[in-house]
């Protein structure tokens, strides 16, 4: 023992040495580390666990959304849809209307057509009765008394009256 | 050409000073090699060794370490915090991983004998502090051929100083003076290394009573459950030879485990304190036959070699410890209660 150097003073200080460091590092060292590493432990769970929570949302939020933009897409549709229904109805009435307005004005031209034909016709009868007189006047003239005259262009005029609607 | 200069660089690094060294003289030096640490001082009734020192040292760049670890702690760590977490964590690892849950309980020790062990070894490696010391020497003698002295004040010089031998113990008195360095690893003392065994395996005892009970840790060591059934069924007429012989193999068995245990304690002191101290050992004989031969270069390798020696042997301590206190309080009792 006195060859190796073993001596209970010197063993006694070692023993006591290692006691002290044991309880600077228990105190200093292993507790706040360990208390550190527990922390950042759970720190970093509860940060993996919120991102996880936040992907989870972001997916919920992604599928709203999607539904959302699926309804609006569908209102419209079916808006347009019903917009083309009026704008046709629309159309179609309009379309009438001016076919009706079309009609009218055809019927009124038609109208004035023939009143202008008869008001012609009349005027034209005035006149070959006039120009008939006046031929009649000098291949006969006078001849015939004025009322015997008026009375054969009458009848000539009726005559042809008959052949023009006859026509 | 360029190809050689480093090479060229260090062997000048190596040669030269061997060059330069032999005109002061420092072949004159002879090394001593001494297994129980030198005394320095005395203070009051305690003689103060230069490797109870360099404890205290040891201890103090642990305290400066862990304070600037812990300084400014916090959940992003850097610089010192890292290197104390990566120690931290490693043995609260291996801790949890050999023994689980229970493992807290050893935690503590098994990490402070890593870092004292540790820092011990590797401070007994830094150079230059082995050839610095007190030598005594004495009225009207000049010291030793090639060793620098600075004379002590009178009353340092008194209180300073390993005393004289004990006669018989090496000495051929004036001829042989020993130096005493200042610092010296605190695992090349037995002292240390011996404290630091009985710490471990007392402690393996008292956790392992803790966890199994008093009783029944006990009956590891001294395991008289068969040979008690023998004399019960004795009682009752019955001869169970069986029983006797069983229960004189569980006697022995215990018993040797008993001594297994005893023996822990020399094979912890003495695998810490043989390579440390051959280590040093091994550095000093290199680094004298580097002045025997002129080439500076032999220490290297060793001091690669004694750095990862250092950090094994703390290692080793420390998982051996853990190892023993898990054994010793794992309720091993199943099949001799069964």
């Amino acid at each position: 023992m006195e060859k190796l150097g073993i001596n209970a003073t010197w063993l006694l200080a070692q023993v006591i040495n290692f006691g002290l460091l044991l309880f600077i590092l228990w105190r200093f060292a292993y507790k706040p580390v360990l208390g550190m590493l527990n922390a950042r432990k759970q720190k970093i769970q509860e940060s993996l666990e919120y991102a996880e929570k936040v992907k989870a949302d972001a997916a919920a939020q992604q599928k709203e959304f999607e539904r959302k933009l699926e309804e609006t897409r569908r209102e419209t549709q079916a808006a347009a849809a019903a917009a083309a229904q009026v704008s046709e109805k629309e159309r179609e009435a309009i379309l009438a209307q001016a076919r009706a307005d079309a009609r009218k004005m055809i019927d009124q031209a038609r109208e004035q057509i023939e009143y202008e034909r008869k008001q012609m016709l009349s005027e034209l009868r005035g006149e070959v009765v006039r120009l008939s007189m006046l031929a009649t006047q000098k291949v006969v003239s006078a001849s015939l008394d004025e009322n015997a005259h008026r009375r054969l262009v009458n009848e000539f005029l009726a005559q042809a009256d008959q052949l023009g609607t006859q026509n | 050409m360029k190809r050689w200069l480093p090479i060229i660089v260090v062997l000048a690094l190596f040669l030269v000073p061997a060059f330069i060294l032999p005109k002061f003289g420092s072949a004159a030096v002879t090394a001593s090699v001494a297994v129980s640490p030198e005394v320095l001082f005395t203070l009051g009734p305690l003689e103060i060794t230069n490797t109870l020192l360099t404890s205290w040292i040891v201890m103090i760049l642990i305290v400066l370490f862990v304070y600037f670890a812990t300084r400014k702690i916090s959940l992003v760590p850097g610089g010192a915090q890292n290197v104390l977490e990566l120690i931290v964590e490693m043995w609260d690892g291996l801790g949890q991983g050999v023994a689980g849950e229970r493992s807290r309980k050893f935690f503590p020790i098994v990490t402070t004998i890593f870092i004292y062990v540790l820092f011990s070894n590797l401070l007994g490696l830094v150079p230059g502090f082995g050839p610095i010391g007190i030598i005594p020497v004495q009225e009207g003698h000049s010291a030793p051929d090639g060793i620098i002295t600075f004379d002590l004040p009178g009353g340092l010089a008194e209180a300073l100083g390993p005393k004289p031998k004990a006669a018989g113990e090496h000495s051929a008195a004036e001829a042989e003076v020993v130096l005493a360095p200042f610092v010296r690893a605190p695992s090349t003392d037995i002292n240390m290394t011996l404290a630091l065994a009985l710490i471990s395996v007392i402690m393996t005892q008292i956790f392992g009573m803790q966890v199994v009970g008093v009783f029944k840790y006990w009956m590891k060591f001294f395991n008289f459950a068969k040979i008690g059934q023998f004399f019960g069924a004795l009682f009752k007429g019955k001869v169970k030879i069986g029983l006797l012989a069983f229960g004189f193999i569980d006697l022995f068995v215990g018993l040797l485990e008993f001594f297994s245990e005893m023996v822990k304690i020399i094979s912890f002191t003495f695998r810490l304190f043989g390579n440390i101290f051959a280590g040093e050992v091994v550095l000093l004989i290199m680094a004298f036959l580097s002045s025997t031969f002129v080439f500076f270069g032999f220490p290297f390798p060793f001091y690669a070699l004694e750095l990862f020696v250092g950090f094994m042997q703390a290692f080793v301590f420390a998982i051996l410890t853990l190892v023993f206190m898990t054994i010793a309080t794992t309720a091993h009792s199943a099949e001799e209660h069964a």
